[in-house]
């Protein structure tokens, strides 16, 4: 048997970054450094923090190598089992839950590999606990971007998709979520809802972080329903809905019955059961959750979601090349500020060989080289990056064994790991792919330099 | 103009004596809303009140009708600590036209308070005009601000019908969107750029319009301007749709909870707001507590008797009723949820049930009055039965009958009765009825609303839809290959496309394609417009899968498709009768054209067995026994010569 958890977590790792391609191609996403340390360290020094012993990584089989090479690096306390998954670009999030359902025997909790955040889990895991939520959600203020803030790369009209969360005022539940590209100029919300829910309050600045806490039931009814592919987008729309379903009357239990049938309407109610003593507790016990009617407490619903809403608290999906570069920007002011007593990420490594005075607010990793007459600001140094003397380097990031020549400008830019920036180059707002060779006294401005690009001949 | 609302100034407040509206047919005809007795005393005294309470210095009454009856009562009733001036105009019709005329007038001179005629409120009213005039530092272009009261879920509550949608901004209060809810529409269209262009956006539908308004200076200009305004509704429709060009904007404040307010805008209203104050919800506005209902003798479950009244023996006042001054019920009278006014003599043995007697009534022995109001200086006749009625004034009923649901007046000397279905054809003048019945009702709604709730949202959901796509495609592809005979195999292919446009998968293809097989006999039939028995439907069924049968072996080959065929000829035969008469047949069929194996179908048999309790399922079970039967029979020949 295994040991009793109340918990597993499971850290989703497999994504290739569709939507920043111009840094994943030839780099691992899960592994890109935000204040020099990979995304992915994030999001287990969070499960560490709240007490989790032991984490389910899921990565794509190619990564398999390099992940847990990195992980050995981060000296975290926090175990961590890393499953491979083949084909991870076919797959959606719910497809990688599904395939390694095995290994989750209780209820769990899902965090992707790209949300930095400083929120308390023990608090989403109580709102969880507290109601014996199906899911449980956690929804952050959609980050605001400083009008000043230049996204390297090309100008991108590409607008962030607004999600719309529909949050019951007197109970908490998440009572509706859809994304606003979905419809067209009216939402149509049903009467029964309304009455059922006469006052909520519908959000349009929240995002849902992808941090839930699922119920072993909805794992159990995603491992039959293999028409989900992802968490978010099918799955949880799904489940909010079904609340609003009532269970068949009687539910005739038959084993014998094939797959086909669990397609009927009720399908979802083989699985959310409530145990016969959970409701004698309900019903024998004064609490309700609301009280302008005279419902049963939960009106009675088997299945519940509720969402915990993380104010005041800073937190991104690192999953675009705007909020990559601005949790890159912000992290020192974020996790320093009120973690102190928390590992915070170290400043400049005891390994690093700086010659230069003039470096303001900058991370050096281990290895580095920075030769004199240097002026760094704002700027997170990669492992084993090479910087030579006079150059000038402001806001950017630096991956690891880049190298840098002399003279060089280089302004808010991303450069990649193993890219080399010849002398004399000045670069501002632009991303430099892997690998890449920028050649010398060039100049370039809000560009992606990678091989894809033809256009730019280096 | 002066927003602050200094100690000195004096504070205003408009009050219309008539709402406008005949949503309490027939009162509006006898006396203005302003004068509509709740439990004997006009509506105004309550709210001159709270009036003074609030420190509200001069009150405005508009009147337009019935003139004559304010102008009586307000010189009868001296009130001290105000002062009420009557604005009086007879070419008035609505409530924009009253506010038009106001506004010529110029009496009003700062922030002031709208109170409609039909309001009942107990707030402190200045305290709310206070919180509005905060909000016209903030914007100034707040015009109104609306006070609603949160009466919780209308789930089982009487004031459904006057349950309203209220969309606004989390953060300011300020209203997007108003209206009322119509009952006719399932659905409520929202605007997706309300929720776009703010952070957080509140969906009310728990609000109650007090029908009191917090209004800025820029209101009566707003009405003067706009003649198309009318009502309340109108205004606040108009200045939402044009915010940006009048810069007007509205909000709402809710009550406190502690605090009570419901318009009398249907008689249903009026009926909950009587039994409320019985109950005491109104509190200070409740017998005993204000000065022009006092002396009353406070009885257990809210029953109250003037000390002046008389009950005789044998009496019961059940529960929420009150007797007032001089009145007086003779031997074994019943009264239950009851407001019996002042100088009414009520004789002996009469049963009153829900219902409003006014003042100076005579209600002879032996009557039965049910679920209705009589206003005053009636008289009836012993023996009488009303139920549902409303008695006009001085309506003499001297033979005695039955009367339900009219409207009873008398001419000269005569009855005329109207049918209050015939004058509301629509259904929207509702008589009040017995709470408690009108609770099962809402039960029954609630039931039908939640399975409305369920189809909504199963109609969203892809997988279930996909596969009744499925299925229908299949149907029309199998029933066009049998009607121009077309191969098999082409229809295999037919069939196995439509699988991948809509993702199904393996097992699911299997048993919907032996459903529509055997669906396929009726779809066949019905084109034809034959009458369906169940001999043309086996016939043709023969037909269909004798020459269906390539299809057939096709998708059940393996033994959990045979459990899929079996489960799908089951689902089939248990929807439709004419199968159900020739299952064996069909079974026999499949079994000696090696679809079906022995095992399996004894298999599926006994899996069947276990459920008893399904009448469905039994049925199947008992129509295919004599078939397993002889299967049995047949196995055990079998085993039985093998062993020879």
């Amino acid at each position: 048997m295994f040991p009793y958890k109340e918990f597993q977590a499971v850290v989703l790792a497999a994504g290739g970054g569709s939507r920043m391609t111009e840094l994943t191609r030839g780099q691992y996403k899960c592994l890109l450094p935000i204040g020099n340390l990979p995304m992915l360290w994030y999001p287990l020094q969070l499960l560490e923090r709240v007490g989790f012993k032991e984490a389910i990584v899921i990565i794509a089989e190619s990564m398999e190598r390099n992940v847990s090479l990195a992980l050995n690096d981060l000296n975290l306390k926090i175990k961590t089992d890393i499953v491979a998954v083949k084909n991870a670009e076919d797959l959606g999030t719910a497809d990688s839950i599904r395939l390694i359902h095995e290994k989750i025997y209780t209820d769990f909790l899902v965090i992707s590999c790209d949300l930095i955040t400083d929120v308390d889990i023990c608090e989403i895991l109580n709102l969880y606990r507290k109601h014996n939520a199906s899911i449980t959600a956690l929804m952050l203020p959609a980050p605001k971007v400083p009008d000043d803030f230049i996204t390297p790369g090309p100008k991108n009209k590409q607008k962030p998709e607004t999600d719309l969360i529909g949050i019951c005022n007197e109970t908490g539940r998440l009572i509706f979520l859809a994304s606003a590209s979905d419809f067209e100029e009216t939402i149509e919300i049903s009467q029964p809802f309304l009455k059922k829910y006469p006052s909520f309050t519908m959000h349009s600045r929240l995002m849902d972080s992808h941090l839930y806490v699922i119920n072993k039931w909805v794992l159990n009814f995603l491992v039959q329903n293999k028409n989900f592919t992802t968490l978010k987008g099918e799955l949880l729309p799904y489940i909010v809905r079904k609340q609003f379903s009532k269970p068949p009357k009687q539910y005739v239990d038959d084993k014998n019955t094939s797959i086909v049938q669990t397609n009927s309407k009720d399908a979802i109610y083989r699985f959310a059961v409530e145990k016969p003593l959970d409701e004698l507790i309900r019903k024998m016990s004064a609490y309700n959750d609301h009280d302008t009617d005279l419902e049963d407490t939960y009106h009675g619903d088997i299945i519940r979601c509720y969402a915990y809403i993380g104010d005041g608290k800073f937190g991104l999906r690192a999953n675009t090349i705007q909020m990559y570069h601005l949790a890159n920007t912000k992290i020192s002011e974020w996790w320093n500020n009120d973690n102190n007593e928390q590992p915070s990420v170290p400043i400049i490594a005891p390994t690093a060989t700086v010659h230069s005075t003039q470096i303001q607010d900058c991370r050096v990793d281990n290895n580095a080289l920075i030769e004199e007459k240097i002026s760094l600001k704002h700027t997170h140094i990669g492992p084993h990056v090479t910087v030579e003397s006079k150059t000038r380097i402001s806001q950017s990031v630096l991956m690891e064994s880049a190298i840098i020549k002399q003279r060089c400008i280089i302004q808010n830019c991303i450069l990649s790991s193993g890219c080399i920036i010849e002398e004399g180059t000045e670069l501002k707002d632009c991303i430099v792919g892997y690998k890449q060779v920028v050649s010398a006294g060039s100049q370039y401005s809000r560009e992606v330099l990678t091989d894809a690009d033809d256009l730019i001949v280096i | 103009m002066a927003t602050k609302m200094g100690k000195k100034e004096i504070i205003q407040a408009v009050v219309l004596a008539d709402d406008f509206v005949m949503n309490l047919m027939p009162a509006e005809t006898i006396f203005p809303t302003i004068l509509m007795p709740v439990i004997n005393v006009p509506l105004l005294d309550y709210l001159v009140e709270t009036l003074i309470k609030s420190r509200v210095q001069e009150l405005f009454l508009y009147c337009s009708n019935h003139v004559d009856l304010i102008r009586a009562y307000i010189k009868q009733k001296k009130w001290l600590h105000i002062s009420v001036s009557l604005i009086v105009s007879d070419a008035c019709t609505s409530l924009g036209d009253a506010l038009r005329d106001i506004d010529t007038k110029g009496s009003i001179r700062g922030n002031f308070i709208l109170i409609r005629g039909d309001a009942f409120i107990n707030a402190n009213l200045t305290n709310l005009l206070i919180k509005h005039c905060t909000k016209l530092k903030e914007d100034k272009g707040a015009a109104m601000t609306m006070v609603l009261r949160n009466i919780g879920s209308m789930n089982g509550s009487s004031l459904r019908q006057e349950s309203c949608l209220v969309v606004s901004d989390k953060s300011s209060r300020k209203i997007l969107h108003y209206n009322v809810l119509r009952k006719d529409l399932n659905k409520v269209k929202l605007e997706l750029d309300w929720f776009l262009n703010h952070n957080e956006i509140e969906i009310n539908t728990c609000f109650l319009d007090s029908h009191v308004y917090l209004c800025s200076p820029s209101v009566l200009p707003l009405f003067s301007d706009n003649f198309d305004f009318q009502t309340m509704e109108d205004f606040i429709r108009g200045v939402l749709m044009n915010e940006e060009i009048l810069n007007s904007r509205i909000y709402w404040q809710q009550l406190d909870p502690q605090d009570y307010s419901l318009p009398i805008v249907s008689w249903n209203a009026y009926h909950c707001l009587n039994r409320d104050i019985l109950n005491r919800h109104t509190f200070p506005l409740t017998p005993n507590a204000i000065p022009f209902l006092k002396d009353f003798i406070y009885m257990p479950r809210s029953t109250y008797k003037h000390r002046s009244a008389t009950l005789a023996k044998g009496c019961i006042l059940e529960k929420d009723s009150i007797l007032c001054q001089n009145s007086t019920l003779e031997n074994n009278t019943l009264v239950v949820k009851t407001v019996i006014g002042d100088h009414c003599l009520v004789g002996s043995n009469v049963t009153i049930k829900n219902s409003y007697i006014f003042s100076d009534n005579k209600i002879e022995d032996n009557c039965t009055i049910i679920n209705s109001v009589i206003f005053s200086n009636c008289f009836i006749k012993q023996n009488t039965r009303i139920d549902g009625c409303i008695l006009c004034p001085k309506t003499i009923i001297y033979t005695p009958m039955e009367y339900t649901d009219s409207i009873i007046e008398s001419k000269d000397d005569k009855i005329s009765t109207k049918t209050i279905s015939e004058i509301d054809p629509y259904n929207e003048f509702h008589l009040f009825k017995d709470y408690d019945i009108l609770e099962n009702d809402n039960n029954v709604h609630t039931n039908t609303d939640t399975s409305s709730i369920d189809e909504a949202s199963e109609c969203n959901l892809p997988a279930a839809d996909d596969i009744s796509m499925f299925l229908s495609e299949v149907i029309d592809s199998l029933l066009r290959g049998f009607q121009d005979q077309l191969k098999c195999e082409n229809l295999i292919l037919e069939i196995n496309s439509s699988r991948y446009a809509y993702n199904v998968t393996m097992d699911e293809v299997t048993y919907n394609v032996i459903k529509a097989i055997l669906s396929l006999p009726l779809h066949y039939l019905s084109e034809e417009k034959e009458t369906i028995t169940s001999i043309d439907y086996l016939r043709n069924l023969k037909h269909v899968i004798t020459y269906f049968y390539p299809i057939i072996l096709n998708y059940v080959k393996t033994e959990n498709a045979q459990n899929d065929c079996l489960h799908a000829i089951e689902e089939v035969a248990s929807t439709t009768p004419e199968l159900l008469s020739c299952l064996q047949v069909l079974l026999h069929m499949f079994y000696d054209k090696d679809v079906l194996s022995e095992e399996k179908i004894l298999e599926w048999y006994k899996s069947n067995d276990k459920q008893t309790d399904s009448y469905e399922k039994n049925k199947v079970r008992v129509a295919v026994q004599p078939f397993i039967k002889w299967l049995e029979e047949a196995e055990e020949d079998s085993s039985e010569s093998e062993n020879d």
